[in-house]
C-alpha cells in the first residue's frame, strides 16, 4: 500500500502543461514586445501629432490675432474723414479743407493743395484710368504720418497712403523741405488700401493693377513670405525730387488681412516687409 | 537577454506552477488560462524581479495562487458547478486505495480549493507548515489545522467508499 504523500506526488508527476499550452503561452508573451514597442511608436506618433497640432493652433491663432491687431492699429489711427472745402488757390491748384477724425486727436483740420510732382502720372490722368475721383491731401500729424493720396469714395475714407517719419516740427513748417526730406530721410512709407468697409470692389479687383499703373512699371519680382503666408510685389519706383531729378526708390506691395500697404524705401527687401508688420503690430 | 531568462524560467518552472494550479481549481480550462496569465504577469515584470530562481519560483507561486483566487471570486465561479465534479468516475475496478488517477483526482475534489491548495505545497513542494504560512500570509496553525482538516476529510470519504464496497 502506497502512502498517501507519494500518491499525491504521483498523480501529480502526471499532470503536466501539454505543448500546445507551453507553445501559446511563449508565443503570446514573446509577443508582448512587439505589442509593447508597435503601442510605443503609436504613442510618440500620437504625441508628435498632437504637439504639431498645438504648434499650428497657436501660430494660426496668433497670425488671427496679429492681422487683427494690424486692422485696429489702422482704424485707430485713420479713424474718420470728411471733406469739408473744394477750392482753387492763386496757382490754379486744386486746394481742399479736410477734418480727419482719429481717437488720439479728436479733430484735426488740414489744408492741401495738389502735389503732382509727387508722382509719375498726374491725379487726373490717374481717375481717368481708374474711373474712381481722386483726392490727393498732406496731412501732418503729430510730425508722424504723412497722408499724400487719399481716395474718397461716396464720403468715405477708401485708401490712405501714410509715412512713418522722423519729421520734426521746425521742418514741417516748409512744406516743399518736408516733402523732400519725407523722400531722401523716410527710411519706409506705408500705404494702406483699406479693403474692407470703406473699399469698392474696383478697387479690391484692381489693386496691384493701380499700382503697377501708377508706377508705370510692368516688372514686379514676386516672393512669398511664409512666415506671414502672402506675396510681396517688389518694384523700384520713380521720384521726382524737386531739383527735377529722378530719384529711383524700391516698393513693395502686400496684403495681409484684407488690407492692402506697399512699402517704399531705398532698400525694401522680405526683411522691411516683416520689420514694417512688426513696428505696425507694436 | 530577457527572452532567455524568460524561456528558462518558463520551461523550469511551468509544470510545476501548472500542477499547483490545477490542484486549485481541478479544471483544466481554468489551469490554461491562470497559467497564461501567469507567466504574462512574469513577462511584463522580469526586468523588476531578483535573478535568483528559487526567489521567482516563490513569486509565480504567489501570483498563481491570487489568480486561483480571483477566478473563484468570480460571480461566474460561484454560481456554476464544474461538469466533472458531478460526474462519477469511481467503477467496480476500484480498489481500496487510490490506484487510479481519476479516483484519486476524486478524492481531493471532496477537498475545498484552500485545503487542496496546502496539501500541494505542502505535500508536493515540500514545504514546511511555517513557510507555507509565510507564502500565504495566514497564521501556521491555520496551516496545520487545514491541513489536520483535510487529511480527516479525506479519511472520511476513503472508508465511506470502503463501507460501500
Amino acid at each position: 500500500m502506497k502512502k498517501f504523500d507519494e500518491q499525491y506526488k504521483e498523480f501529480y508527476d502526471n499532470i503536466k502543461a501539454d505543448d500546445e499550452l507551453k507553445e501559446r503561452i511563449l508565443i503570446t508573451c514573446l509577443n508582448q514586445k512587439k505589442k509593447k514597442e508597435l503601442k510605443n511608436t503609436f504613442w510618440i506618433r500620437r504625441t508628435l501629432i498632437a504637439i504639431c497640432s498645438i504648434l499650428i493652433f497657436v501660430i494660426f491663432s496668433s497670425s488671427i490675432v496679429f492681422a487683427n491687431e494690424i486692422k485696429d492699429f489702422v482704424k485707430t489711427h485713420i479713424f474718420k474723414m470728411e471733406l469739408n472745402e473744394e477750392r482753387s488757390n492763386e496757382e490754379n491748384k486744386d486746394v481742399y479743407t479736410f477734418t480727419i477724425e482719429n481717437p488720439i486727436n479728436e479733430k484735426v483740420n488740414c489744408d492741401t493743395d495738389i502735389n503732382e510732382e509727387m508722382s509719375v502720372i498726374r491725379k487726373t490722368e490717374l481717375e481717368e484710368k481708374l474711373g474712381i475721383k481722386l483726392l490727393t491731401s498732406d496731412f501732418y500729424e503729430n510730425d508722424f504720418y504723412h497722408v499724400n493720396i487719399i481716395e474718397k469714395v461716396n464720403n468715405q475714407l477708401a485708401y490712405a497712403n501714410f509715412s512713418r517719419d522722423a519729421i520734426t516740427k521746425e521742418n514741417s513748417f516748409f512744406k516743399e523741405d518736408v516733402e523732400k526730406q519725407i523722400f531722401k530721410n523716410t527710411k519706409l512709407e506705408l500705404n494702406a488700401i483699406f479693403l474692407t468697409p470703406y473699399a469698392t470692389e474696383e478697387i479690391k479687383n484692381n489693386r496691384i493693377a493701380i499700382h503697377k499703373y501708377i508706377y508705370n512699371n510692368e516688372k514686379f519680382e514676386v516672393d512669398y513670405i511664409s512666415s506671414l503666408g502672402i506675396d510681396v510685389y517688389f518694384a523700384p519706383l520713380f521720384i521726382m525730387s524737386n531739383e527735377s531729378d529722378i530719384e529711383i526708390i524700391n516698393i513693395a506691395y502686400f496684403i495681409y488681412d484684407n488690407v492692402m500697404y506697399s512699402v517704399t524705401g531705398n532698400f525694401v527687401s522680405k526683411n522691411t516687409v516683416l520689420d514694417f508688420i512688426k513696428t505696425l503690430h507694436y | 537577454m530577457k527572452e532567455k531568462l524568460f524561456t528558462k524560467i518558463f520551461n523550469l518552472y511551468v509544470d510545476d506552477i501548472y500542477r499547483l494550479v490545477f490542484s486549485y481549481t481541478h479544471n483544466k480550462e481554468d489551469t490554461d488560462d491562470i497559467i497564461q496569465k501567469v507567466f504574462l504577469q512574469f513577462y511584463n515584470h522580469i526586468t523588476e524581479l531578483d535573478k535568483d530562481e528559487t526567489e521567482i519560483k516563490k513569486w509565480l507561486i504567489i501570483i498563481a495562487i491570487n489568480e486561483c483566487k480571483d477566478l473563484f471570486k468570480t460571480a461566474w465561479k460561484k454560481h456554476i458547478i464544474p461538469l466533472q465534479e458531478n460526474m462519477t468516475f469511481k467503477d467496480n475496478k476500484m480498489e481500496n486505495q487510490f490506484a487510479i488517477n481519476e479516483d484519486f483526482k476524486y478524492y481531493l475534489n471532496k477537498l475545498k480549493p484552500k485545503y487542496r491548495l496546502i496539501f500541494h505545497l505542502y505535500y508536493y513542494y515540500g514545504y514546511n507548515t511555517k513557510e507555507i504560512a509565510k507564502l500565504l500570509k495566514i497564521k501556521e496553525n491555520t496551516i496545520r489545522q487545514r491541513l489536520l482538516r483535510g487529511r480527516q476529510i479525506l479519511k472520511i470519504e476513503k472508508e465511506g467508499e470502503n463501507e460501500k464496497v
